[in-house]
């Protein structure tokens, strides 16, 4: 009986943690097939962004979600024609 | 008499939509408004039996949208809820003979008579799901707390969204609040946190909601079953009264312990 109890117990850990763990990152995965509406939305509003600080080339060269093992990278590169002097607000 | 068209939906299947419907439009015609319910899922229908209407089935959707029948000829009266109305799918047509602009000009007819329409959604991200969303001012999703559902529920609310369709709120069905608490299933907190969804009302796990539904009756008729009273708060909710979400608690008798340890599900709360 004792025995019984202890396996009733210590049979295995919380399960609720590993479906949590694992749907947060399947969720996230899921979330970055961005539509290429969105895409073009997050493009236009980084450029803004950008052009409060520099002059920028009129398209990015590369822009795009990169994964390597468990993480996720937004890379984008674009080309600099001009500084301004100092930031503006 | 101005309606609101709130369509039920989940994307997975065999979560509990139906039954949902069902229930929350009894609901709301037990607090003395005009609901009607709409079963979209052509083809497979089931929203007719799950309320015990289906011996009374003589016109459908299909027959009310192409004009085979006026509204009120395809519109079945409920057996407990006079003030209650079900329009069935059609079962022997496919789900691409209806469009999304005929489903809207229904319910837009609809509401010029009732308080509330529901639309039953089919399963799944295709045309059918995609006309049944078309008319709707509000949203629900339905899922349990398993990872298959709350990723469906997922896809779901981010298309719900891109339609317009800005705060879905969401219902967790099946809740087992023993399991919850030994940390063998994720709780509401932790389902709402992934999702990031407003909370509608969660429902318990109850025996007494597959006997009502064995009997094509809602189970919110069932005085006895906590899923019945869940969904009674849910129904206010949907009718604007401020009913807090409260935390199930599983049941601490001794029968319960043992039952408990035997692995028995006893179905039943303290509260829900």
């Amino acid at each position: 009986m004792r025995d019984l109890l202890r396996w009733v117990v210590t049979r295995r850990e919380n399960t609720k943690t590993a479906a949590h763990d694992r749907l947060r990152l399947a969720l996230m995965r899921d979330r970055m097939d961005l539509s290429p509406e969105i895409v073009d939305a997050l493009k236009r509003d980084i450029l803004v962004a950008i052009s409060r600080y520099m002059v920028v080339g009129d398209d990015f060269q590369e822009f795009g979600i990169r994964r390597l093992d468990e993480s996720a990278f937004l890379v984008s590169n674009i080309r600099i024609k001009e500084m301004h002097r100092a930031p503006a607000n | 008499m101005t309606g609101k068209t709130i369509v039920i939906t989940s994307g997975k299947g065999g979560v509990g939509k139906t039954t949902t419907t069902a229930n929350i439009g009894a609901g709301l015609a037990l607090r003395g408004h005009r609901v009607v319910v709409i079963d979209t899922d052509i083809g497979l229908r089931n929203l007719d039996v799950v309320m015990g209407l289906e011996n009374r089935i003589v016109f459908d959707l299909i027959d009310i949208i192409e004009g085979q029948c006026k509204m009120h000829q395809g519109m079945i009266r409920d057996r407990h809820n006079y003030e209650l109305y079900l329009i069935p799918a059609a079962q022997t047509r496919d789900k691409n003979c209806i469009e999304a602009e005929q489903l809207t000009a229904l319910c837009r007819s609809l509401e010029a008579e009732f308080d509330y329409i529901l639309i039953d959604c089919p399963a799944g991200i295709e045309q059918g799901f995609k006309n049944a969303i078309a008319p709707a001012h509000e949203a629900v999703i339905v899922t349990t707390p398993e990872v298959s559902a709350i990723r469906d529920a997922d896809r779901v609310i981010g298309l719900l969204e891109a339609q317009g369709l800005r705060r879905p709120r969401l219902i967790i069905n099946r809740y087992r609040p023993g399991m919850v608490k030994r940390g063998d299933m994720m709780g509401q907190d932790d389902i709402v946190d992934l999702l990031a969804v407003d909370i509608l009302g969660v429902v318990p796990a109850d025996d007494r909601l597959i006997l009502a539904t064995n009997q094509g009756v809602p189970v919110i008729h069932d005085r006895r079953a906590p899923s019945g009273a869940a969904f009674s708060r849910i129904a206010a909710r949907i009718d604007g009264e401020d009913v807090p979400i409260m935390n199930l608690e599983p049941r601490n008798g001794v029968m319960d312990k043992i039952c408990a340890i035997m692995g028995i599900n006893r179905g039943a709360y303290s509260h829900a």
